[in-house]
């Protein structure tokens, strides 16, 4: 059985073989290749499949192509949320070391610094998982486990720690 | 096209879809798993689809979906080479001739391997002629052949395989003519 002419194009008994099933998977392979830019072949595949019966799927395809547009839904709005996150992170450490620059000439120690700066992106990241856990949430349902309900008791008392934290006017914790 | 338009499009295709990507992967399963990646595809790139004809661009689609799956099983399959690349640099055909034996015996081996790359069938026989006999870039040979030059580096590497398979020691005319001796005319 010759799959191809000397053009490079597939001939009528390849293509037959194809609808039939009779070829093996390289010679499979190297009819998918030519046909994913051959025109011309394409046409005369799909014509020569109306002619043929077509095969019935186990389980209606519907359902299952849903799901998939909804996870990827899921994945492409999660890759969003963590990509505004990283960009907030970035925005509010390059702010901090702004402030603590434009504040020069006051004598800070290297302690201090670093918490005013670390405090603030530490403030991002948990805003940003409560957000990214509140998204999730939607979606997973209602319910939650004891563990998860006691993981945001722990995360909401270590919010409290610096939000209640009395601040200067540099957001810094005072004192 | 709203989220109903495309379900019914769904129904209206399943079966093509399904039919295309059973005939390449003999196998019902992963013909199911295609068929669904296919549709997936066919919703994120909506906006470009031809509404009015659908059927060949969805065939195109399913088709393609096959194709990445048979290729992956394929380079599985296949061992990788060391020389898995394609030859930067092509070796004239004559480069060691010492002697006039020599000249004889490379001139032997040049027209085997000529004989051998011209005995190549489609998809295989215009892209290594062009490549490995008439010194001609991939970008060429894509122009010409009208082929992506993904699918040109494609066929070359299959095609270089079937030729060192071929051209194994042992079944080259130099090497029955003197016990072993081979000059390293392809790569």
């Amino acid at each position: 059985m010759t799959l191809f002419h000397n053009d490079g194009h597939l001939t009528d008994q390849g293509l037959q073989a194809l609808v039939d099933g009779l070829l093996n998977d390289t010679e499979g392979l190297e009819a998918a290749e030519h046909l994913s830019f051959c025109d011309d072949c394409l046409l005369r595949y799909t014509n020569l499949l109306e002619g043929a019966p077509l095969l019935k799927p186990e389980t209606p395809l519907k359902e299952g192509v849903h799901r998939r547009i909804r996870m990827r839904g899921l994945r492409v709005a999660a890759g969003r949320t963590a990509k505004v996150a990283a960009a907030a992170c970035l925005a509010v450490g390059l702010w901090g070391g702004v402030t603590a620059g434009a504040t020069g000439g006051r004598q800070q120690d290297a302690a201090t610094e670093g918490t005013s700066i670390s405090y603030q992106v530490n403030n991002a990241v948990n805003n940003f998982t409560g957000s990214l856990d509140q998204f999730f949430r939607q979606f997973t349902g209602p319910a939650r486990s004891t563990e998860s309900k006691r993981e945001e008791r722990y995360r909401k008392q270590k919010e409290d720690v610096f939000t209640n934290t009395p601040t200067d006017s540099g957001g810094k914790p005072a004192g | 096209m709203t989220q109903d338009q495309f379900a019914g499009v769904v129904e209206q295709y399943e079966r093509l879809v399904y039919t295309i990507c059973y005939q390449f992967t003999k196998d019902h399963h992963l013909a199911q798993d295609l068929a669904q990646d296919t549709f997936l595809s066919a919703y994120t790139h909506l906006a470009t689809a031809p509404v009015d004809n659908l059927k060949p661009w969805l065939a195109r689609i399913a088709t393609n979906k096959a194709k990445d799956h048979l290729k992956s099983a394929y380079n599985r399959r296949v061992c990788a080479t060391e020389d898995s690349a394609l030859p930067q640099h092509r070796p004239t055909l004559f480069s060691r001739a010492e002697q006039p034996e020599d000249i004889t015996i490379a001139r032997d081996e040049a027209r085997h391997i000529a004989g051998e790359i011209q005995a190549l069938k489609e998809p295989y026989h215009q892209v290594a002629v062009l490549f490995f006999l008439e010194d001609r870039s991939v970008e060429e040979i894509a122009k010409q052949l009208d082929r992506p030059t993904k699918t040109v580096h494609t066929q070359l590497y299959r095609a270089k395989n079937l030729l060192q398979t071929k051209l194994k020691p042992g079944n080259t005319p130099a090497t029955n003519q003197k016990g072993g001796r081979k000059h390293d005319l392809v790569p």
